[in-house]
C-alpha cells in the first residue's frame, strides 16, 4: 500500500517547506499540525489494514525487491511504534503552538522537529541496515540541533556532549553494519537474518556487542546514559517530551528489539544481559531521580529508570514480560510526554525549573496541576492508571519466569518512583502558594488541550487496557515471539 | 395457589422502599408504607391459610444454587407476624415520625427491612437465607445511624461478626449435610467436632440477632437514641422473631438437640443468665425506653431457655413466648413512644400521673406489663407456664438437679420483671404529676394520642388478652402445634391450666373484691390532703418510684455486679474492642519495627543517590570513559567464550 512511504515523505517534505516559511508563524503552525495529525490518523488507519494482510506488509522502494533493493516493512511491531510516535508527535506539535512563541524562528524549530519525526518513522519502518543507519542519523542530528535550540551556554554544552557521545555510538553502529555486510554480503535485515541463522562466530558476536552498545546509548541504558540528564532538560519542553517520550524508544529500544529478536535471535546470555542492564538502569535511574531539584532533570532520570523496566520485561522474554514491556513503552510515551509538557507549562508560567522555588501551583494552574497528578500516579503504577497494568504485566512475566529477586527489585523501584513523583507533587503543586506566584496564569488553551488529552489517554489506556492489548499489543508481541522466522516471513511475503 | 405469591412479600416492600427513598413528600411515603405493608400482611395471611408452597427460580446455576422459597406452617406463621408488625409500626409511625428528621430514609429502611425479613423467613436455600440475613444486618446499621454513627458502628460490629460466624457455621453445615437446601437436611446428631462447631457458630448468629447476652450491647444504647418505633420494630419484635425462628430451625431441623447434653445445657445457661442479668439491669433504670430495652434482652432468655431444653414442650413454649414477647414488647415500646410524643421525655423521674390524661395508653401498657410479668391470664403467663413445664420435663429425663437452677432463674426473673413494671407503671402513670408534666399540661399538650397511634397499641393489647385467654383455641392450635409437630396434645401436660375457667374465676374474684371494696369505702373511707408534718407538699417530695429498687444496687454482693455491668464487662463489643486494642498495640510495635527498617532503607536509598549523583560530574571525558568501560565489559562477557 502506497501510504507507507508517506510516514517518511510527509514529515520530510514538511521540513523543507517549513524552512521556507521564515517568519510566517501561523502558516507553519498549521502545516506542522496538519502533517502530524495526518500521520497520527494514518497510523491508526493501518490497524485494520495490517489485520487484513495477516500481520505483515512489505513495500519495496522503487519496485526494487529485496534482498537487493530497499524495503519498508510494516508489521505488528512497526505499526505499534508508528502509532506511539505519531500520536505523541501530534500532541507535542499542538502544544508547541503555544509554547514556542517564546523562541524566535518557530518555523526552523518545526522544520527540525519534522526532520526528527521523518527519521524516527524511517527507523521504525525500514527493513534495511544501512537505511536504518541513515534514518538514525537524520533523527539524531535533528535532535542535537533541537537540544541546542535555546543557544544559551547550558544548552550548547548539553548538545555538544550529546553530539559527541551519540556520534561515537553512531560510528559503532556503522562499524557493525559494515561488519555484517562483510560477513553476509547483504544489508537487508531479513536476508542477513536468514544467512546468519545458526551461525556463531567471534565477529558476529562482536557486531552484536557493537549494536548493543550503540543502540544502548540511544536508549540511554546505564552506563551509556550520561548524555541524557543534560540533553533532555536543556531542550525546549516539547522536544524534551519528544526525546524522552519517543526518541529514545524509536532509536534505542525499538532497534534493540528488532535487531536482537528478529535478526540475531535471542539467547539466554543476551536475555540476561538485557535484564541486568535493565535492573541497573531501573535502580540507578530511580536513585538519581529522587535527589534532583530540577523538575526536568528529575524527569530525565526517571526516563532512564523506566527504560530499565522495559528492558527487564524484554529480557524476561515470556508473553507477559514482552507485552508488559511494549505496553510500558506505550505508557511511558504518554505519561512522560505529559509530565515534560507539565514541566514546560510550569516553566512557561513561572520561568523556573527549580522545584524548591515552586509550591501550591495547583491553585493558579489547575489544569497543569491535575494533569501532572494523573501523570505522576500513572508512572508510579497506581491502579487503575495505565502504568499500573504494564508494571503488573512485567511482574507477572518475572514471576512466571521465576526471577524472584528481580521481581522484588521491580516492586521496590516502583515505590521509589512513587516517592520522587510525590516529591514533585508536594514541592511544585501542593502546599501553600508562594506570593510571587500569586499573579501567574494557566498556560494558553492549546497547551492545556494537549496536556488534558494526554492525561485522558493515561486514564483511558489504563481502563481499556484489554481491547488495547488485543488490537495493537498482541500483534507486536507476535512479531517478537516469532523471532528469526522474521526472515522467512519478509522474504517469502 | 400459585407459588409465585411467595415472591410478593419480598418484591412489593422492596419496590416500595426504593420509591420511598426517591419521593420527597412525606404524606405519599406514609401512604405507600401503610398501603404496602397492609397488602403484604393480607398476602401473608393468604400464604398462611394455604398449604405448603414452594417457589424455585434458577439463579446461580453454575454453582447449583437456586433462588428457592418455601412456606410451611412455621415459616408462614413467622411471616404473618413479621408483616403484622410492619403494618402496625408503619401505621404508628405516620403520626409519630411526622416531626422527625430523615423520614425519607426511615420509611425506605422500614420497607426494605420488611422485604428482607420476609426473604429470610421464606428462604429454602441456605445461600438465599444468608443473603437476606446479611442485608438485614446492613439495614440495622442504617436504622441505627438514625441515632448516632457510633451506635451504628457498634451494632454493625456485633451483628456483622455474628453474621460471619453464621456464614462459617453454614459452610460447616454444608460440609456435613452435603446440601444447601434447608428442607433436605436430615437432622444431624451433634457428636463430631465439626458438627459441634457448626452448631455453636449458627447459634451465635441467631442469638446475636435475637439479642441475648453477651450480644446485647447495642440494644440499651439504641433505646434513647433511635426513634421509638425502630425499637418497637427491630429489637422488640422483628429481631426476636427472626433470631428465635432460626434458632428453632437449627435445633429442630438441622441438628438433633438432645436434652441434657452439654450444648443443651449451654443454651439453657445462656438463657438463664440473660434472664437474670438483664432484668437486674432493668430494675435500676430511670429511663422508660432503657428499662424496656433491658426487658427486651431479658425476655430472649426465656425463649433460649425454652428451646435449649430440647423437649418439645419447652421448644413450643419458647416459640410461643417469642410471639407473645413480640406482641407485648412492641406494645410497650409504642406506649412509651406515645408518652414521649406527648410529654417530650421518657425519664420516669420527670413523668407521672399520666393515667388520667392518656387512659387508653395506660390500659394498653398495663395489659402489656401484666403479660410480660407473667400475670395470669395474659399470654405471657401461658408461655412461661409452658416453659417451666418444659424445663421440669427436661429435668425429669436426666434425673439430675440442674433443672432447679433454670427454673429458679426463670421464676426469679419473672418476679423481678413484675417488680420493675410496678415501678414503671407507678412512675409514669400513677404517681403525682411532675413539674414537667404540669407544665405540659398547662400548655394543653398532654392528651390521648391520636387514633393512628392508638390503634396498633390496642390491637397488640387485644392480642395479649386473646392469646392468653384463648391460648388453646387460637395461638396454640393455629401457630404453635403445626410448627412443633412433636408436641404432645395439651391434655397430657403435667400442669394442666385452663385459662378460660381461670379468667372467669379471676373476673369473678375482682368483681367480688370491688363489691367488698365499695361497700367498705362507703363506711370507712376518708380522703384528705397528704400531711407531712406541716411541711408544704412540694413536687420534690412526690414519690416517682424510680428509686424503688436502688437498695438492690447497694447490696454487698450485687454492688460489684452492677458496677461491672455498667462498665460493660458483659458487653461483647467492649471485650472485642479491648482485644482489638491489644492487637493494635502489638501491631503498632511491629509497625514501628517495619518503620525503622524502611527508614534505614530510605537512608540507604538517599545515600546511594548521593553517591550516584556525585559520579555525574558533567565531565564529558568521564562519561566517555564509562561508555568505553561498558563496551569492554560487554565484549568480555560475550567474547570470552571465543578466547581459545
Amino acid at each position: 500500500m502506497n501510504i507507507i512511504p508517506l510516514f517518511v515523505a510527509v514529515p520530510l517534505g514538511a521540513a523543507f517547506i517549513l524552512v521556507l516559511m521564515g517568519k510566517r508563524e501561523i502558516a507553519s503552525d498549521v502545516i506542522v499540525n496538519l502533517a502530524t495529525l495526518c500521520l497520527a490518523i494514518l497510523s491508526l488507519v493501518l490497524i485494520p489494514f495490517l489485520k487484513n494482510n495477516n500481520g505483515v506488509f512489505v513495500y519495496a522502494m522503487g519496485m526494487w525487491f529485496p534482498p537487493k533493493g530497499i524495503n519498508l516493512v510494516l508489521d505488528g511491531l512497526s505499526l505499534f511504534m508508528l502509532i506511539v510516535v505519531n500520536t505523541v508527535a501530534f500532541f507535542i506539535s499542538l502544544y508547541s503552538i503555544g509554547y514556542m512563541k517564546r523562541f524566535t524562528a518557530k518555523s526552523r524549530f518545526y522544520s527540525l522537529f519534522m526532520l526528527m519525526l521523518a527519521g524516527m518513522n524511517g527507523v521504525v519502518l525500514t527493513g534495511d541496515f544501512f537505511n536504518l543507519f541513515v534514518f538514525l542519523e537524520i533523527a539524531s542530528i535533528a535532535s542535537y540541533a533541537l537540544v541546542a535550540f535555546g543557544v544559551e551556554a547550558e544548552e550548547l554544552e548539553a548538545a555538544f556532549k550529546y553530539m559527541v557521545m551519540s556520534s561515537i555510538a553512531s560510528v559503532l553502529i556503522l562499524f557493525s553494519v559494515g561488519l555484517l555486510y562483510g560477513l553476509t554480503g547483504s544489508l537487508n535485515m531479513a536476508d542477513v537474518a536468514g544467512i546468519i541463522q545458526g551461525e556463531n562466530n567471534l565477529l558476529l558476536s562482536f557486531s552484536l556487542i557493537l549494536f548493543l552498545v550503540g543502540f544502548g546509548l540511544k536508549a540511554a541504558i546505564i552506563p551509556f546514559h550520561a548524555w541524557l540528564p543534560d540533553a533532555h532538560p536543556s531542550a525546549p519542553a516539547p522536544i524534551s517530551a519528544m526525546l524522552s517520550g519517543v526518541l529514545i524508544k524509536a532509536l534505542g529500544v525499538y532497534t534493540i528489539i528488532r535487531i536482537f529478536f528478529n535478526v540475531y535471535g535471542m539467547t539466554t546470555q543476551l536475555s540476561w544481559t538485557l535484564m541486568i542492564l535493565g535492573v541497573i538502569s531501573m535502580i540507578s535511574g530511580g536513585l538519581l531521580a529522587i535527589r534532583q531539584e530540577d523538575f526536568k532533570r528529575l524527569l530525565a532520570y526517571s526516563s532512564i529508570s523506566q527504560i530499565g523496566y522495559i528492558l527487564v520485561g524484554l529480557g524476561c522474554g515470556n508473553y507477559w514480560g514482552l507485552i508488559g514491556a511494549l505496553f510500558h513503552l506505550l505508557n511511558h510515551a504518554t505519561f512522560k510526554s505529559l509530565l515534560f509538557l507539565n514541566s514546560g507549562a510550569v516553566e512557561y508560567s513561572t520561568g523556573t525549573r527549580k522545584l524548591e522555588e515552586m509550591g501550591g501551583l495547583s491553585k493558579v494552574m489547575p489544569v497543569t496541576g491535575a494533569t501532572s497528578t494523573i501523570g505522576s500516579l500513572s508512572i508510579s503504577g497506581i491502579p487503575p492508571f495505565n502504568g499500573f497494568w504494564s508494571k503488573l504485566f512485567i511482574i507477572f512475566g518475572l514471576v512466571q519466569a521465576g526471577h524472584f529477586i528481580i521481581t522484588a527489585l521491580t516492586v521496590l523501584v516502583s515505590v521509589l518512583t512513587l516517592a520522587y513523583y510525590l516529591k514533585v507533587q508536594r514541592f511544585a503543586f501542593f502546599g501553600r502558594l508562594r506570593e510571587k506566584w500569586a499573579q501567574i496564569k494557566e498556560v494558553p488553551k492549546v497547551m492545556c488541550v494537549s496536556m488534558i488529552v494526554l492525561a485522558i489517554i493515561c486514564i483511558g489506556t489504563g481502563i481499556l487496557f484489554y481491547p488495547l492489548m488485543k488490537t495493537i499489543l498482541e500483534p507486536a508481541v507476535a512479531v517478537l515471539q516469532e523471532g528469526t522466522k522474521y526472515s522467512i516471513l519478509i522474504l517469502g511475503g | 395457589m400459585n407459588s409465585s405469591i411467595l415472591l410478593y412479600p419480598i418484591i412489593l416492600p422492596l419496590i416500595g422502599g426504593i420509591i420511598c427513598f426517591l419521593i420527597p413528600t412525606r404524606k405519599v411515603k406514609e401512604a405507600i408504607s401503610i398501603g404496602i405493608t397492609l397488602v403484604v400482611f393480607i398476602l401473608a395471611l393468604l400464604i398462611f391459610l394455604s398449604k405448603e408452597l414452594s417457589f424455585t427460580h434458577t439463579w446461580l446455576s453454575f454453582l447449583g444454587i437456586d433462588f428457592s422459597l418455601r412456606s410451611y406452617s412455621f415459616s408462614s406463621f413467622i411471616l404473618l407476624f413479621v408483616n403484622l408488625f410492619s403494618f402496625l409500626i408503619s401505621l404508628y409511625s405516620a403520626r409519630f415520625m411526622a416531626d422527625k428528621f430523615r423520614t425519607r430514609e426511615y420509611y425506605s429502611y422500614l420497607l426494605l427491612t420488611a422485604s428482607c425479613a420476609a426473604g429470610a423467613v421464606l428462604a429454602a436455600n441456605i445461600v438465599v437465607f444468608l443473603l437476606f440475613w446479611g442485608i438485614l444486618g446492613v439495614l440495622l446499621y442504617a436504622f441505627l445511624s438514625l441515632g448516632s454513627s457510633r451506635l451504628a458502628t457498634k451494632g454493625l460490629f456485633i451483628i456483622g461478626s455474628s453474621d460471619f460466624a453464621l456464614i462459617l457455621g453454614a459452610l460447616f453445615l454444608y460440609k456435613l449435610s452435603g446440601t444447601l437446601i434447608m428442607g433436605e437436611i436430615e437432622p444431624l446428631s451433634i457428636t463430631s467436632g465439626l458438627a459441634i462447631s457448626s452448631f455453636i457458630l449458627l447459634m451465635i448468629g441467631s442469638l446475636a440477632k435475637a439479642g441475648a447476652i453477651p450480644f446485647h450491647g447495642w440494644i440499651p444504647e439504641a433505646a434513647d437514641q433511635v426513634p421509638t418505633p425502630v425499637m418497637a420494630y427491630l429489637p422488640a419484635s422483628l429481631d426476636k422473631l427472626l433470631g428465635i425462628y432460626f434458632l428453632a430451625r437449627i435445633c429442630l431441623d438441622f441438628f438433633k438437640l438432645v436434652p441434657n447434653t452439654s450444648l443443651s445445657l449451654l443454651l439453657m445457661f445462656i438463657g438463664s443468665l440473660t434472664i437474670v442479668v438483664a432484668v437486674m439491669m432493668a430494675l435500676v433504670q430511670h429511663d422508660l425506653k432503657k428499662l424496656l430495652s433491658y426487658h427486651a434482652i431479658s425476655q430472649v432468655g426465656y425463649m433460649v431457655l425454652g428451646i435449649g431444653t430440647g423437649v418439645p414442650l419447652g421448644i413450643a413454649g419458647g416459640i410461643f413466648h417469642m410471639v407473645n414477647n413480640a406482641i407485648y414488647k412492641s406494645c410497650l415500646f409504642l406506649g412509651g413512644g406515645s408518652v414521649e410524643h406527648r410529654v417530650g421525655t421518657t425519664d420516669i423521674d420527670r413523668l407521672g400521673g399520666l393515667a388520667k390524661f392518656m387512659p387508653f395508653t395506660f390500659v394498653t401498657v398495663l395489659i402489656a406489663a401484666f403479660s410480660i410479668s407473667g400475670v395470669p391470664p395474659f399470654n405471657g403467663f401461658f408461655s412461661k407456664w409452658m416453659l417451666y413445664q418444659g424445663v421440669i420435663e427436661g429435668g425429669k429425663l436426666s434425673g439430675g438437679g440442674m433443672w432447679i437452677i433454670w427454673l429458679v432463674a426463670a421464676m426469679f426473673g419473672s418476679a423481678l420483671t413484675l417488680a420493675s413494671f410496678m415501678k414503671l407503671i407507678h412512675g409514669t402513670f400513677l404517681s403525682e404529676e411532675s413539674d414537667e408534666v404540669k407544665r405540659e399540661l398547662s400548655e394543653g399538650k398532654v392528651t390521648e394520642s391520636s387514633l393512628s397511634m392508638l390503634f396498633p397499641m390496642i390491637v397488640l393489647a387485644g392480642l395479649c388478652v386473646v392469646f392468653g385467654i384463648f391460648a388453646y383455641e387460637v395461638p396454640l392450635k393455629l401457630f404453635i402445634m403445626p410448627s412443633v409437630p412433636a408436641l404432645s396434645s395439651p391434655g397430657v401436660w403435667i400442669g394442666w391450666w385452663q385459662p378460660e375457667l381461670a379468667t372467669l374465676l379471676i373476673i369473678l374474684g375482682i368483681i367480688v373484691g370491688l363489691i367488698i371494696y365499695s361497700i367498705g369505702r362507703i363506711k370507712l373511707g376518708r380522703e384528705s390532703e397528704t400531711y407531712i408534718g406541716g411541711e408544704v407538699n412540694s413536687s420534690q417530695m412526690r414519690a416517682s418510684g424510680v428509686d424503688f429498687y436502688d437498695t438492690l444496687r447497694d447490696f454487698a454482693g450485687l454492688k460489684r455486679l452492677y458496677k461491672a455491668a455498667e462498665r460493660g464487662t458483659l458487653d461483647i463489643y467492649k471485650g472485642m474492642l479491648s482485644f482489638a486494642q491489644g492487637t493494635g498495640y502489638f501491631l503498632w510495635a511491629l509497625d514501628r519495627l517495619a518503620d525503622l527498617l524502611w527508614r534505614g532503607l530510605s537512608w540507604v536509598v538517599l545515600l546511594a543517590g548521593r553517591g550516584a549523583s556525585l559520579a555525574h560530574t558533567g565531565n564529558l571525558h568521564t562519561y566517555l570513559a564509562w561508555y568505553l568501560l561498558g563496551l569492554v565489559i560487554l565484549l568480555l562477557v560475550f567474547l570470552v567464550g571465543f578466547g581459545g
